[in-house]
Parts: structure tokens; sequence; C-alpha cells
């Protein structure tokens, strides 16, 4: 401690009253002075003995409480001498102090030691009957001990202090000793009383004995275990005359040392004090006493045992505010301001002049040479061109990745355009435009109402079948228009559609579906119908059963059921030549080939081939005809079989007959009694010939005369004959060919009733009628007679007809079946 | 294109664009090498499949003259361990090349490429005009590897001076080198030569792709379409992990330099604002070109499930290389410099603010000032007269139509010209600018908004102000106050529309796509746009002396709306389907007992007449009855129907759905108009009464 501080100290203590001494108390910086302060306080108790007592009483009202007194009462006895004693120590140390500190010191010294032995002196004498005086200053004595340790814990510094006033204690080590003799002499006399003043001493002199080093006095306590000890553990530097000093006093102090107190549970003392005699305990109570108290004392709560003692301690209230904050983890002292103001050692601020004060070097301020070179070096460098800058890297790298664009197709030739890796590039298809619902103001029909929505909703889970992608939606102005949120996962799978989708071309139509439906002619497109008679063919006495043209369309040909067959000239009528058969005639027909002039007729059971003569057509042709079918070919070893000799027989002509005209007859199995004109054989024919006449019977007399027909086609190079006989069974249709004079059963099972069979005109396929049904051979294929089609016709197939095609008459006919 | 973006599918893409059949040999293996196979992986498209093989990519990147069994091993591995379920899949896509030996059969068994593989590459090749010849069966023993050195060896020579394959092939495999080169030193720890490495990664030059996909400006022009939608769409993207911030910075860039030539060659015919974005159609060189520009904040976070951003990246990465030199070859074309200047220096002031090159394409981006010309060259305004080519088919009235167009798109070009628009600051600028400017206007903006605003608000020689607010304070009178889809709808109409449904806070009419093909028969045409083609044309809700008709049929209709309501469980759309039916066939019976009705008794009346006398009366002309004769046609079509050939039934069957679909839609979209302006009326009605009723009151 500075000594002027402790002077200054001291001068305010002198004249301070009690409540200066309070204040005194708290500055925790002032620790030093506890010593004198007791002296004073003492001083001043013993001289206004009487105000005081009072003022202290209201102070312990406070404090503590009488009544915790009031019970020791005994213990109040034995403070007596102590209390005298350690009066009388403290004064000394504070003696010291002073008397090194300032030389007015002395005289209060001396003042003070007298005080203190007078004070002594009259505590002897006052012994048993001043009891509530000595009362009252050995409290005081315990409530400034307490403070002691309070205000003892806070630093080092304070520590130090001490150790310096200790130090001065020392120097006045005689004086003390001839005190302690005669405390020595008092101890003596009150021997009971001496064990209680040496503790109370050792309380007293707390400060001096931590720093001793010695054991905590104040673990004694029973402080509760929150409290960290290392707060109140000792400081470390000690000193060795310190603790010199403080064995003296400790002499008087309990013995027993660090030894746990429960060893002395068993027995009535607690210890020893340095003479050897035992430190008594003081009486004990039960536990209906301890209830007792907590009942009565008020003070209950904050009584603590002390086990070294045994005496019950009244915590002060300074106490139970060091111990709430130790508790609360703060600093144990009240007065330490936390938030002092921070003192930087260190700043950052340069200062003007520095510290280090010495010249710089001179070759400090002359430039390196080593140094320049390397530098002009770079210098070049950087002006070359070799070396760049960072900044220069990173301009370059920049545009570096800067793309450049040049024009690309600037010669844009033929050859280049070859060049084209892809051949046949498909390029991907456009997505489609948007359409009014996409609006983001659409016209209202395009609005989604309750039920759509509902429909739209329920597609939740599956939303590719929704009527849009989006929602249609209104909005009232175009700053309303949020962003679209499937934007970019849309353009997302147009991507992927662009680089993982196959493309192919596919063909698109443009027609609508009308033009799929065929054009058929109505039959009002089909008129004029043939309504007016054009010619008469006037000569047949009996019906006319057939008729046809020839090829070149001159002539016209009928068979009559009168026997006769006539050939006209189509143009005027007239009838050019009459051919008796005798049988009447139900079929003829006109070779198509032009290269003959070739009439069938089908007159009873037999085929008659015709020549008409050489008025009608080309004379050549007629005489060829006649040349050639003169005389029969030359039969080879062909052996026809039984059933086809049996079917039709090759008969020879007899010259009667060839001057008549026929040229060959054919007689088949079956003879023919009735005769009968098929309908429709030709559309042609019966439109320009056919009257309504006939045709009105028609339907009547196919159902009668169906079954007893013969029936014959030309095939169209007209070598070939087709015969068919309705009731002739298996051998109804039979091949004549006339070249050969040969024929052929082309079936070996009926199919059924054979109504019809017909050449293709220019294919080689044979149409066969059977029942209901129309049959389709191909002749190429001969062995296989199979039924390729089977057209089914919706009425009685009562013939086969085939309708030629526009462009090509007869020669690339499609066979319709009618 | 930056160094650090290798991206695989670029190399599958520039494969694919370039391989010729005769490279591929007829083995798929060749196509796709081991080494890319992780390329190849993103060729399946099963997308997730691909990103769980790109963890493996730094299995499969390997040089592959050494190690290509190994990876072979790894794919194996991995596929057996990761895809238990996939196994079968990628063994169908796997992209490995065919390899038989005996040691390594068992190897190969899981992983051969299938024919299925085969066919299904082939077809997409196909698709992009490659031909593959099927996979050789190859002599046992004999492996077919993708060894690149051999590849080389085998075509590359030859190949040479025709081009770009062994190009490609070399520049493949020098990356794949360098990428190990990276990886060594990475493994070595030599940092710094790792960092030189990645510093100084080798360029890509895939310019001659281009060329080799649209061999001549035209098909560069046609296929324009998804460029640009993406390229807009990437221009406002942030900086994603997979999108890095130069392609969307060089995507804006691109993107403001087409708007450019198309303001410079005012080349757009159609503008459309959908719910999607705004639509625009130009016209370059015949090609019309639509793209799609986002609405504002298009840019939403995806799900990687639904969206790759990477292969989207690479398609950007091809498409801006395609649109700058598209851009270069227009600018060229208008005579304007490239890359874009501006003609006008800024004062000095206002360069020191910021730095140069972001001011200039600020101002750029801006779109208000035409860009400079090269010089020498002087603005052609006017378009050379439209040839006229004696075609096949000359019909007159083509060519009439045809050169009305022209007339018409040369008033529109016009369109705009001379006046002068304001944006207020809630109309969206860009679209705005870009079409004033197209048709010749000139707008500016508030100067806050967007730098390049040319003149303020307080300009009386302003003509119209665009606004999109309900009401505004200060108004000028000089001027006319519109809401922005005028400037849309009057480009589509290709006239300057009358303001009065725009004006500002009107409710707008509904805004009509320009896109929909009129020549097309069975299309809806909304009454708004009836009335826009032919002016005499009147809705039908003006007319009133139908008012009651309607009404009834209002009635009719709620009694029918409540059934519907009632009955929606059912089925809604059957439910229409029936209705609709019902309709048709109540109109035509209707039509048809009116008919029968007029017709029967003079029949009978006929008849009789004839039986009665048998006189011979004067002849009565012969009266053909039309509706009679409508149903003999009918049916005689019917009996036609029938004879359609057994070839064609099908699609005559699909044909007349199809046309029924539309029918029935047009058909719904009419009753819905109808009952909307129904409800439009009564609710204006109530209206009246109500006004009615208040003013009585007061």
């Amino acid at each position: 401690m500075p000594p002027f501080r402790s002077g200054l100290n001291k001068r305010k203590t002198e004249d301070n009253s009690k409540v200066e001494e309070k204040s005194s108390y708290k500055n925790a910086n002032e620790v030093n002075l506890l010593g004198e302060l007791k002296t004073e306080g003492d001083n001043t108790d013993s001289e206004h003995e009487s105000d005081e007592q009072d003022s202290d009483e209201e102070q312990d009202g406070v404090l503590f409480d009488d009544s915790g007194d009031s019970i020791l009462d005994e213990k109040d006895q034995i403070d007596e001498g102590g209390n005298e004693s350690s009066e009388l120590t403290d004064s000394e140390d504070n003696d010291d102090e002073e008397e090194e500190n300032d030389s007015q010191s002395e005289s209060d010294s001396g003042q003070e030691s007298g005080l203190g032995k007078t004070q002594s002196g009259s505590s002897d004498d006052s012994d048993g009957t001043e009891e509530t005086r000595k009362r009252t200053d050995q409290k005081l004595m315990k409530k400034k001990s307490k403070k002691d340790i309070s205000k003892g814990k806070d630093t080092k510094i304070e520590k130090e202090k001490q150790t310096e006033d200790l130090k001065n204690n020392h120097n006045k080590n005689a004086v003390e000793k001839l005190q302690k003799q005669i405390d020595a002499s008092s101890i003596t006399v009150q021997k009971e009383n001496a064990v209680v003043n040496l503790t109370a001493t050792d309380v007293a002199f707390l400060p001096l004995s931590r720093s001793s080093g010695g054991p905590l006095p104040f673990s004694h306590f029973h402080l509760p275990d929150l409290i960290p000890l290392d707060i109140l553990s000792p400081p470390k530097g000690t000193d060795e005359y310190e603790s010199g000093d403080t064995s003296d006093e400790e002499e008087k102090t309990n013995t027993v040392g660090e030894v746990p107190m429960h060893w002395y549970n068993d027995y009535p003392h607690l210890g020893y004090d340095l003479d050897g005699r035992r430190i008594m305990k003081p009486p004990q109570r039960d536990q209906i006493d301890e209830f007792l108290k907590q009942c009565e004392d008020p003070d209950f709560w904050r009584t603590v045992r002390d086990p070294t003692t045994g005496q019950d301690v009244i915590l002060s209230k300074e106490d139970l505010e060091l111990i709430a904050r130790i508790k609360e983890s703060r600093v144990p002292n009240s007065e330490h301001n936390e938030f002092e103001p921070w003192i930087e050692w260190f700043t950052r601020e340069v200062m003007v002049t520095p510290l280090r004060a010495f010249p710089e070097a001179k070759k400090s301020f002359l430039p390196s040479k080593s140094e320049q070179k390397k530098i002009s070096k770079i210098v070049h460098a950087l002006k070359m061109g070799w070396m760049k800058t960072r900044k220069q890297m990173a301009e370059e790298r920049r545009a570096k990745k800067e793309r450049q664009f040049y024009d690309l197709w600037g010669s844009t030739n033929e050859e280049e355009e070859q060049r084209r890796g892809i051949h046949k590039h498909i390029p991907a298809p456009r997505r489609p435009l948007p359409s009014h619902a996409e609006s983001y103001n659409p016209p209202p029909e395009y609005l989604l109402d309750k039920r759509e929505m509902k429909e739209w909703n329920k597609l939740d889970e599956t939303p590719w079948k929704r009527k849009y992608t989006f929602l249609p939606t209104k909005y009232p102005s175009l700053r309303e228009v949020p962003s679209y949120e499937r934007f970019i996962r849309e353009r997302f799978l147009r991507c992927l559609d662009l680089y993982l989708a196959p493309r192919a071309i596919k063909m698109r139509l443009t027609i609508n579906p009308e033009d799929l439906v065929p054009k058929l002619p109505s039959p009002r497109d089909l008129q004029p119908f043939p309504t007016t008679e054009v010619l008469q063919f006037k000569g047949h006495t009996n019906l006319v059963r057939s008729a046809d043209f020839d090829p070149t369309g001159q002539y016209v040909v009928s068979g009559s059921e009168d026997g006769t067959v006539k050939v006209w000239e189509t143009s005027t009528g007239r009838c050019l030549r009459t051919i008796d058969l005798g049988t009447s005639v139900c079929r003829v027909a006109w070779t198509p080939s032009q290269g003959l002039s070739l009439i069938a007729a089908a007159a009873g059971s037999r085929l008659l081939l015709l020549n008409p003569g050489a008025d009608i057509g080309a004379h050549r042709v007629a005489e060829t005809t006649d040349k050639l079918l003169e005389e029969p070919p030359p039969s080879h070893d062909v052996v026809v079989d039984e059933r086809t000799r049996t079917a039709a027989q090759w008969e020879r002509v007899t010259p009667e007959q060839w001057v008549r005209g026929v040229r060959i007859a054919v007689a088949h199995f079956k003879p023919v009694t009735q005769v009968y004109l098929k309908y429709l054989q030709c559309l042609h024919f019966f439109r320009a010939f056919l009257t309504s006449k006939y045709t009105k019977n028609l339907a009547r007399d196919r159902e009668r005369y169906a079954a007893d027909t013969i029936e014959f086609a030309w095939h169209g190079r007209g070598d070939y004959l087709v015969v068919t006989m309705p009731d002739g069974a298996s051998r109804s249709v039979i091949v004549h060919q006339l070249s050969r004079r040969r024929s052929q059963l082309p079936f070996n099972k009926a199919k059924g009733l054979v109504q019809c069979a017909l050449f293709h005109p220019t294919r080689p396929f044979l149409f066969v009628a059977v029942g209901l049904d129309s049959f389709f051979f191909p002749l190429a294929t001969k062995g296989a007679k199979k039924c390729i089609t089977h057209i089914r016709a919706p009425i009685h197939a009562g013939s086969v007809g085939l309708k030629p095609t526009k462009k090509r008459r007869w020669n690339n006919g499609s066979a319709d079946v009618m | 294109m930056s160094g650090r973006m290798w991206r695989p599918a670029v190399w599958a893409l520039v494969l694919l664009s370039t391989l010729a059949p005769s490279r591929a040999d007829g083995h798929i293996g060749c196509l796709f090498s081991a080494s890319l196979c992780v390329e190849g992986a993103e060729w399946c498209d099963d997308s997730e499949f691909c990103l769980k093989m790109k963890r493996f990519s730094h299995i499969f990147i390997r040089d592959s003259t050494e190690s290509t069994l190994s990876s072979l091993y790894a794919l194996r591995f991995c596929v057996r361990k990761m895809y238990p379920d996939l196994r079968r899949r990628a063994r169908g896509w796997l992209p490995l090349p065919e390899v038989r030996k005996e040691n390594w059969s068992d190897l190969m068994e899981e992983i051969m490429p299938t024919h299925q593989t085969f066919w299904k590459v082939t077809k997409a090749l196909k698709s992009e005009g490659y031909i593959l010849t099927p996979p050789l069966n190859r002599s046992n023993n004999s492996i077919t590897l993708d060894d690149t050195n051999t590849q080389l060896e085998k075509y590359g020579v030859e190949k040479e001076e025709k081009g770009t394959f062994s190009n490609l092939f070399k520049l493949v495999y020098n990356a794949r080198v360098y990428q190990q080169k990276v990886r060594q030193a990475r493994a070595m720890k030599e940092y710094s030569r790792m960092k030189k490495y990645l510093r100084d990664y080798p360029e890509i030059n895939i310019d001659h792709i281009v060329k080799e996909r649209y061999p001549s400006f035209v098909d560069a022009l046609r296929d324009l379409d998804d460029c640009l939608t993406l390229c807009f769409l990437f221009s406002t993207f942030p900086s994603l992990s997979r999108v890095p911030r130069h392609q969307s910075l060089l995507c804006r860039r691109l993107t403001v330099e087409f708007m450019h030539a198309v303001i410079a060659a005012k080349a757009l015919r159609k503008v459309f604002v959908s719910v999607k974005g705004y639509y625009y159609q130009v016209e370059f060189e015949g090609q019309t070109i639509t793209w799609i520009v986002p609405h504002h904040f298009s840019f939403q976070p995806q799900s990687k499930d639904e969206v790759d951003f990477k292969i989207m990246s690479t398609f950007v990465e091809f498409y801006t290389m395609m649109l700058g030199f598209v851009n270069f070859k227009l600018y060229h074309s208008l005579n304007l410099v490239y890359p874009p200047k501006l003609p006008t220096t800024f004062s000095a002031d206002d360069k020191v603010m910021i730095d140069e090159n972001t001011y200039v394409a600020e101002r750029i981006a801006a779109m208000n000032v035409s860009l400079s010309r090269i010089s020498g060259s002087n603005e052609v305004d006017d378009t050379p007269e439209m040839d006229i080519f004696p075609t096949e088919d000359n019909d007159p009235q083509k060519l009439e139509e045809v050169k009305l167009e022209a007339e018409k798109v040369k008033k529109l070009k016009t369109l705009f010209k001379g006046l002068k628009f304001f944006l207020n600051r809630e109309v969206p600028r860009e679209p705005l600018v870009f079409i004033i400017r197209c048709f010749g206007g000139e707008v500016s903006w508030d100067h806050n908004m967007y730098v390049g605003a040319t003149f303020a608000e307080t300009d009386e020689t302003i003509n119209y102000q665009i606004v999109d607010r309900p009401s505004m304070e200060k108004q000028y009178l000089s001027r006319y106050y519109v809401q922005p889809q005028w400037i849309f709808d009057s480009v589509n109409a290709r006239t300057l529309l009358p303001i009065n449904k725009y004006l500002i806070g009107a409710t707008l009419p509904p805004h009509l796509s320009p896109f929909i093909d009129k020549i097309k028969d069975q299309v809806y045409i909304p009454p708004e746009q009836r009335a826009l083609n032919d002016p005499d044309f009147k809705p039908f809700n003006d007319d009133e002396g139908s008012g009651s008709d309607i009404e009834e049929a209002s009635d009719e209709d709620q009694e029918q709306t409540k059934k519907e309501s009632d009955s929606d469980d059912i089925g809604a759309d059957e439910e229409l389907t029936r209705q609709y039916k019902r309709e048709v066939e109540d109109d035509s019976s209707s039509e048809d007992d009116k008919e029968i009705d007029d017709q029967n008794p003079s029949k009978k009346n006929i008849a009789k007449e004839k039986k009665k006398s048998m006189a011979v009366t004067i002849g009565v002309p012969h009266k053909e009855n039309p509706y009679q004769k409508q149903i003999e046609d009918k049916q005689a079509f019917r009996l036609r129907e029938k004879l359609v050939r057994k070839k064609h039934r099908n699609l005559y069957k699909s044909m007349k759905a199809g046309q029924e679909k539309r029918k029935k839609e047009i058909w719904l979209l009419r009753k819905k108009r109808r009952l909307h302006e129904e409800k439009v009326k009564e609710e204006k009605k109530a209206d009246k009464r109500k006004r009615l009723l208040q003013a009585v009151c007061e």
C-alpha cells in the first residue's frame, strides 16, 4: 500500500464517526485498515460505552439477534477474557503500522495501546458484572472478522499490502511479546475462557492466518457446497515473516490441525489448545431443542455451526450477500466494478515518433542493383509481350472464351451442300401453334365450366389425358399474368423429343372422307333407257329364243323356236339368210374370232356350228372357214374315255346339212325338250334388242326351264366352247375344242345344278354358276380344280355375265359378276 | 465455349450428326466407344438411369486401348450392384462394343448389345438421316473393340481430306487424353500442374457441325424455333450448377441481337400473349419462325426427376453457336455492324460511372436506338417489288391473293410509324418496346425503370401512353391512355384498332390467337374474330328482336343444365355426347316433321286426284322437293358408304369420327358462348333494374 494512501485513509478513519467506519469497511481496498478500525471501534466503544451500547444494540438488531446469543450465556462469559486479548493484539498491529507510516502515529499508538490496556484492565475489573458490554464487544469482533473474510478474498494486491503491514508488525515484535506475556497471565487467570478467547482471536485475525497459508478458517463454516473453493483458496505467494508472526497467535488456537472433526464426535472436547488443554464442546442440542429453536428463533435459517469451535454462528447480512453472490457465480466482492473502463495498454495508434530511435542505415537508401536488373528484365519482357500481367492474362482468357462468329454460309455452293453428312434429313416437326384457349384473356367459351373443371380435377393423376396441357385462365390485365410453371419442363421435354424420338416421314391424307366413298352411277344417270323402238326384225314365226351380234356389230343372228336361225343386217333389218335346223333353236352365238365366220346354235341336244355363208361378212373368211372345217383333223391316238364319249359325240355332217350351212354338229347325251332364252346374257344386247315383252316373262320362264336348258359360251379366241346342261349331273359342263374336235369334262363331281358357264374374255378363267353361287376356276392350273372365289349372289344365280371395263373392251375386263 | 465444359452429350450429338454410314461399319460399338459410354448413356431415354450412370463416369472414361476390359468389368459390376432391376434394360441400352472371345463370353453375356438396342439406335439415327447396317456376325474369337487408334488408322487417314469425322475422332481422343492428364496430376497431388491444365483446357470448336446440320442459311432459319425459345428461356436463368453463368449471359446477348435484327428487318408478323408467354412470329427469307418468350420470373427450381438441366444446357450450347452465326448472317444482310454497335457515343460522365462494355450492352438491350450500319450503305427502305413467276397452276385469283397479302404486310411494317409511345412502369417493357420498334414507332419509358429512355413522360408529343393500372391521377389530354393489349391486337389486326375498348380501366375484349388457320374447315371462330374479319357481322346478342326466343331457349337450357348437374355422376362426357346427339336430332327431326307435314297433304291430294280422274290434264311442271331430295341423297350416300373399300374402311371411319368430334367441340363452344352471353345479359338487366329501382326510390 502506498504510504500516502494509507495516511489519507488513516486521517479519514481517525475523525470518523461510526457511519464512516462502515463505509470504510465496505471499501475493498482498505482492508489493511481493519485492525485500526477495530481498535478504534473498540476505543470508541470503551470510551462512550453507554452511548454506543445502544447503537450497537440497534445494529445487532439488524445484523444479529440477541436471542441467539442469549442461549449461549455461558459462552458469553467465556468470551470476556478473550475479547480483551484480541483487542490488545489488534491495537498492537495497528500501532505498528501507524508508527511506520506517520509521525503522528506514535502518539496514536501510544494512546491506543494505552487505551487497550485500560480497556483490558477495565474488562478485567468488570469481569463478571458487565456482561452486556462484553457481549457487544464480542459481537463486534465477530462481525469484523467476517467482514475481513469477505473482503480479504479480493485481490492479491491487497494481500501484498497486508504482508507489508505484517512486516511492520515484525518490527514491533518486542512490544508484542510483552503484551503476550500479559495476555498469557490473563489467560491463565481465566482458564476456562481462554479457549474461546483463542478462537475468537483466530477469527478476528482471519486475514493474517489466511495469508500464512494455513487451513482455510472459512471452510470451517458450513457453507453450501456451491461456493467454489478456489475463490476461497488462499493466494500462493506467502511470506515467511507473516507465517512466523501468525504462528505466535496460532498457539492459542485449536491444535488438532487438519483432521476431520467427526473424529471428535464421541469426545466431549473438540481439540486442544497450545497448552494441550482440551477445548470442550459447547453443550449439544438434541433434536427437540433444535426443533424448538427452529420454531422460536427467526434467525435459525442463517445460523451455522462452526465445526472447529462447535459454536453457532449467525450469518450476517453481508455474509448472506456474499454467499448469494458466490452462488450466482459473480465476483464475491460487491464493490467490484465489472464494467470498468478498458485501459488499452497496446494501442493501434501509431506514434509520431517511434520508440526505436536509431537512424536508418545508409545503404537502405541506395537502390539495389540486382533488383534493378531484374526489374528492367521484367519491364522489357512486358514491353516485348513475352510476359503478361495477370490482368492481361485474364483479359486474354476472357477473349478466348468469347465465341467468334463469322459468315458460316458465306460460300454456299453446290458442292458444299453435298457435304452435308446427313442424307435425307428429316427435320423435327414444329410445335403446334397456340389456339385461342391459350390466350391470357381468352374468349369466355374457352374457360372451363364447372363440369369441365370436375373432369379436369379427376384427371389429376393422368394429366396427359386432359384436353389442354394448361388450364385456360382469364387475367383481367397483363400485369397480373404470372409465369408459367411448366415452361421449363415443356422445353425439356421438347429437347428430349428432339434427340431421343426417332422421326419418320408420314404421309398425311389431305382428302375428305367423302372421297373414299365410291361413286356409283345412280339409275338416273344410266338414262336414257331404250324407250323407243327403232327397228323390227320380222320373219320368225315362233318365239325368238336367242340372238347375238357378230364381232363387228354388222349382223345379228337369232334363233327361234320355229327351228330356224336367221341372220339379219343390223342397220336395215333385212334378213340375209335363214337356216332351217328343224328343231327349235334355244341359243345362238357368233364366234368371237374375226378370222372365222361361224355361228354356234343349240338345237335340241345338239350343238351346231353354222357358216352363214358368203354373203355375210368377208367372202374369204367364209371360204377359209369352210376349208378348215371340211376335213376333220387327223385323230391322233388320243384315247377318249367312256365318260366323255358318251357325254358328247362329234358327228359328221351330211352333205345335205352342209349345203344348208351346218358345218359341225355335236350331239349331247341329254336331249333338249324345251329351250329358253337367257336373261341378261349381255347388257348391250338387251339394250339394243330385247323388248320389255320378253323380259316380263323372264322370271317365270327361268323358273320353268332352268332344268332343261342347254347352254353354251364361246371362248374368247373362238376355239373353245363350253356347254352346260343343267340336268347333266356331274357331266353338266363340257368343253369343246373346235380345232381338234374334241370334248373334255372339266369337273368330276357335280357341284349342284349348273346353270351357266362362261369363259373369261381374255384370261384363262372359267366361271360357273351353280345354284345360288358362282364359282371361278382358273384354267391354267387344270390339275387343281378348285373353287377359288366363291361369290354368293343375292338372287338366284340364273346366269353369269362378264361386264367389260370401259377402257378396253373385253381385253382387260375385270370380272364383275352380275 | 469455356474450356471447363466438356459435355459428353455434345460428343454424342457431334458424333451422331457427323457419323457417316460407312463409319458405322455395321457395328454399334463404333458409335459408342467404351469411353463414350457415359455419353452414350445419355442417349437412353431413362434419364434417371443416366444420372446414376454418370456417377461412374470416372470408371468409364479411360484410355480405351488399355483398360477397355476393366471398364467393362466396372460397368458390369455397377450394373449388377446398382440396378438389379434395371439389368435387363441396361443390357438393352448399354451401348457397348461387340466383344466375342471365349474368355470374355461369360463377362459379356449380360451386356452385349442386343438387336433390339441396335434397332432402336438405328431408328433414332435414321431420323437423322443415317443408315446403319446390322452388326456383322463375326467369326469366333474375333474381337471388335472400339480401339480409337485402330479406328483412326482404319478410317481417319482415308477420310482425312473429306473432313470432319476423323477430326472429330481426334478431338474426342485428345480430349480424353487431356482429361487423363488432369486426373493424373490430381492423383499425384501436383495441384499446380493440375490447375495449369485446367486453366488451359483445350477448346473444342464445333462450328462445322452447324454447317453440316444446316448446309444453307435457309435451313438454319427453318430450324430456329426451338433454338430461339430455348435461348430466350436461358437468358432469364440465374447461375445454376449445370448452367454456367456465361451461358445464360451469352443467350441474353444473342437474343437481344436477334431482336435487333428483327427490328431492323421489320420482320415481325404476329404476336400473341399466352398463358405461357409471348409468342412472336417473324418472317425471314420466306421462313416463318415462331418462338416463345416466357413471362417475367420464369425461372423456378425444378426437381431432378422432371428436368435435367444438363441436357438442356447441351442443347443451348449448340443453339448459341447456331444463333450466333444466324445473327451474323442476318446483320450482314441488313447492312448492320456485327457485333452490334450504337451509332451515338455517350457523354463522358456516363462512361465514368460504369464499365463501358456493360454500359453499351445495356443500351443495346434497351432496344430503343437503331444500330449503326455499315458505313457507305444507305438505308434501303423499299422492298423490291414481288417477282411473279409463272407457276404451273397459274391461278390469277391466287396471285391476286398473294399480292394483297404482300400489300398488307407492307402496311403492317409501318403500322406505328410516326407515333410516340410511352410505357408506364407496370407494363412489361421488353416485349412492348420490341413490338413498337418493329413497326416503326418511337418508345420511351420512365428513366428509373431501365436505361435508354429517350423522352420523359412530360413530353407533349406523345401519342399513346400504355398503362396497365386501373386509374391514373395525372393524365395528359394530348395523348391516349391505352392498355397493352391494344398493341398486340392492333398488330394482329394489321391496323390501328379503335381504342375505345382498350382505354384505361376498361374491361378488355378477349385476346385472340392470330395463329388459327382460317382456311381449315371445322374451326370454331369466336364472334369477336368474325366481327374483325367482316365488319358487317353482328354478334347475335346484339339483335333485340330475338330476345324472347333466347330467353326461352335459356330456360330450356337451364332445365337441361339442372338435369345435367343432377346426372353429373354418370359421367360428364357421356352426358355431353348424349345431349349433343339429342340436340342434333332435335334439329333434324323438327325440320323433318315440318317438311313432311307440308308435303304429305299435297301428295295425298295428288293421288286422290289421280284416282278420281283418269282424264288428261295439263302438265304440271315437276317440282322437286328439296327436302325429299336431301333425304334420298342421304340414303344413297349411306348405301355408298357401305361400298367403301375394305382397305379404306377404318380410315374412313376414323376420319368420320374425327369430323364428328370436331363438330361436337364447336357445338360445345357455341353453347358455352351462348350461355355466357345470356348470363351477361341477365346481369345487365338486373343491374338496370336495380338502377331504376334506386332512381325511383330517390
